[in-house]
């Protein structure tokens, strides 16, 4: 049971304990108790991560690699003209050794990004998320923002974010990290899944309510130059011809996004493209950079992506692990 | 209020936990195209009427086609090692949530509940999954819907400590992965410790199969320098109780042969840590060695 639901079982039934009715304990209690934890079963809900009152960053000035970084409240802000580039990645699905190979070769074809941004599926546990978002983040001239998705536990992503930093790793939980005000562009996070059932941690993970994508969305709308949302989560796309993907992650009037950077809700890497601050809501994924197989046959091979904004204008690349 | 608090603390540490004493232990995949629960049940546990596990593990209540890309939690069996003074008991009450469960992890792995574990063993642990009554059930359809065995109802109640053979509607009961085997291919990879473990094990073994025969003959020929040389590298918790024993106790009596009486001492005391109840025989020691032996609390016989 959570903290959060343990608590609400200690309150129930601690209200239930002022009676002086001569009943025996057992009589008493029993029933209210099994009524409680019941009740905790079905209230129980992920961690909100998408919300805008959570805790804040501490304020602090990072330099990495050529950049440097301003980071107070909800924002990492980067100063100065463009283009800035933006490194997308996901779906790592663990820590085999042939994943963490394949992150590595990532990395060092997002060589010239000035930020990237790791949309979660990264792994379920601590080590495994140290694993691969430390083999991203070893020596990288740019910070990581962490969106936990649907493999992570809250508990075991902030865990391994807070041990990277220990050891000098550029890398922010993008629970905390809701907003990335860059030169020509702000982009702004949404974490986790939209139903527990798509939470492998259920509720020691991620969510996120139709109520805060839609303050996330609105704020957004009013920022300057080009409007990016990066979310663990998919908006409605089509894969493979079957619709796939969340309504309450697709944009619609009167928000105006630009991009919306998604989890992968199949294999494959979004195409190149190019766009304008249109509000046209572009849905643009870096694929899977999972390495491992489960069944035997072709398989698809990492990838990642890279957005660069020039101006109000933007452009995607795509990028495929090479072996 | 702060009394129906402290009764609650009560209840709550007196309180069962059996449904919550044992986490099932999974695999998270992606479906890929084409796959179905039967085939993941076939894939996985060799036995495609074992995908209801598959299906409660992520609450899926009617059997439905599987979307492809889909992540579903796959419950498993896991392999453990064992470490230095570790028993079936100890295993059961640390992992399975109850040290009378012992049986059922000494059965899976082919052995008896009192086998006397050496550190470095192999073990397989079951998992178990949560089932919840939707209305009243009797344990024979439920074993019958998990394993496809009617009989296998008594080993739910057992697992269960239940002293009835149904269960009212909400009532919760583990199901253990009883008749399920996990392809190997399917084991998550073992960690650095349990590596080291099972190699420690694997050189122990082959260090004491050399040195044993050399040791006794050394003893008999009263080269007790040279059993003490033989025998004083080997950790006899990652050995066998016969080979262990064997080489705690000559090792114990070139020690005496020496006068030292305190390493002896704690030599011997392995030997009655590991087995309780172990005795020499009168006529095959000197009485100098059986006083060490009765002061480490060893029996005399």
């Amino acid at each position: 049971m959570t903290t959060r639901a343990c608590w609400g079982v200690c309150l129930s039934v601690a209200a239930c304990g002022g009676s002086s009715a001569p009943a025996p304990i057992g009589a008493r209690i029993g029933p209210a108790l099994a009524a409680a934890l019941d009740a905790a079963e079905t209230v129980r809900e992920p961690w909100r991560c998408a919300a805008g009152d959570l805790a804040q960053l501490k304020d602090e000035q990072l330099v990495q690699g050529k950049h440097t970084w301003r980071i107070a409240g909800h924002a990492m802000r980067l100063d100065g003209k463009g283009p800035v580039s933006i490194g997308v990645i996901a779906d790592a699905g663990g820590a085999t050794p042939p994943t963490l190979a394949a992150l590595g070769r990532l990395r060092t074809q997002l060589a010239t990004a000035d930020l990237v941004i790791s949309l979660g599926g990264m792994g379920t546990t601590q080590a495994e998320l140290e694993a691969t978002l430390g083999t991203l983040s070893e020596r990288s001239p740019w910070p990581i923002v962490a969106l936990a998705g649907d493999l992570e536990s809250e508990t075991a992503h902030h865990a391994a974010i807070a041990a990277l930093r220990a050891r000098g790793h550029a890398v922010f939980d993008g629970r905390l990290v809701r907003r990335l005000e860059l030169p020509g562009a702000t982009i702004a996070t949404i974490p986790g899944a939209g139903a527990m059932a798509r939470l492998v941690a259920a509720s020691e993970g991620c969510g996120y309510t139709a109520a805060d994508v839609a303050a996330v969305f609105t704020e957004l709308t009013a920022a300057p130059g080009l409007r990016v949302v990066a979310s663990s989560e998919a908006p409605r796309v089509m894969v493979n011809g079957e619709p796939a993907g969340e309504r309450a992650l697709t944009p619609g009037p009167p928000q105006q996004i630009d991009v919306v950077l998604y989890g992968p809700p199949g294999s494959a890497e979004s195409p190149p493209r190019a766009g304008a601050r249109d509000g046209a809501a572009i849905a643009l994924t870096p694929g899977t950079s999972d390495a491992s197989t489960r069944l035997p046959g072709p398989r698809h091979p990492p990838s990642a992506g890279l957005l660069t904004v020039t101006g109000n204008s933007w452009r995607w690349k795509p990028i495929v692990d090479p072996n | 209020m702060s009394r129906g608090l402290a009764i609650l603390l009560l209840v709550i540490a007196l309180s069962p936990t059996v449904a919550r004493a044992q986490a099932a232990d999974t695999v998270t995949i992606r479906v890929a195209q084409g796959d179905s629960l039967d085939m993941l049940a076939s894939e996985f546990y060799g036995d495609r009427k074992l995908a209801l596990f598959i299906m409660v593990e992520n609450k899926i209540q009617h059997p439905r086609p599987l979307r492809p890309y889909e992540r579903l939690r796959v419950p498993i069996n896991r392999e453990i090692t064992t470490a230095p003074g570790d028993t079936f008991q100890s295993l059961a009450e640390s992992l399975l949530g109850d040290p009378r469960r012992s049986e059922f992890l000494a059965e899976l792995n082919g052995m008896s509940p009192d086998y006397n574990l050496a550190a470095g063993t192999p073990l397989i642990l079951p998992f178990a999954i949560t089932h919840v009554a939707a209305g009243p059930e009797s344990l024979v359809s439920l074993a019958k819907n998990y394993y496809d065995k009617p009989k296998y109802a008594d080993i739910l109640r057992r697992y269960n400590f239940l002293d009835k053979t149904a269960l009212e509607k909400g009532e919760s009961i583990l199901v253990p992965s009883y008749n399920v085997r996990v392809h190997p291919s399917k084991y998550p990879p073992i960690d650095a410790e349990s590596k080291a473990r099972r190699e420690k094990r694997r050189a122990s073994s082959e260090l004491a199969a050399n040195a044993i025969p050399s040791a006794r003959h050394a003893w008999r020929t009263g080269d007790y320098a040279t059993v003490k040389q033989l025998l004083a590298e080997i950790d006899g918790a990652y050995l066998e109780l016969g080979p262990a024993i064997e080489v705690d106790l000559l090792l114990g009596c070139a020690q005496i042969a020496f006068d030292e009486t305190e390493p002896a001492l704690a030599t011997f005391r392995h030997i009655i840590d590991r087995k309780p109840g172990y005795a020499l025989r009168k006529l095959d020691h000197s009485p100098k060695i059986l006083a060490v032996w009765t002061k480490a609390g060893g029996l005399v016989e």
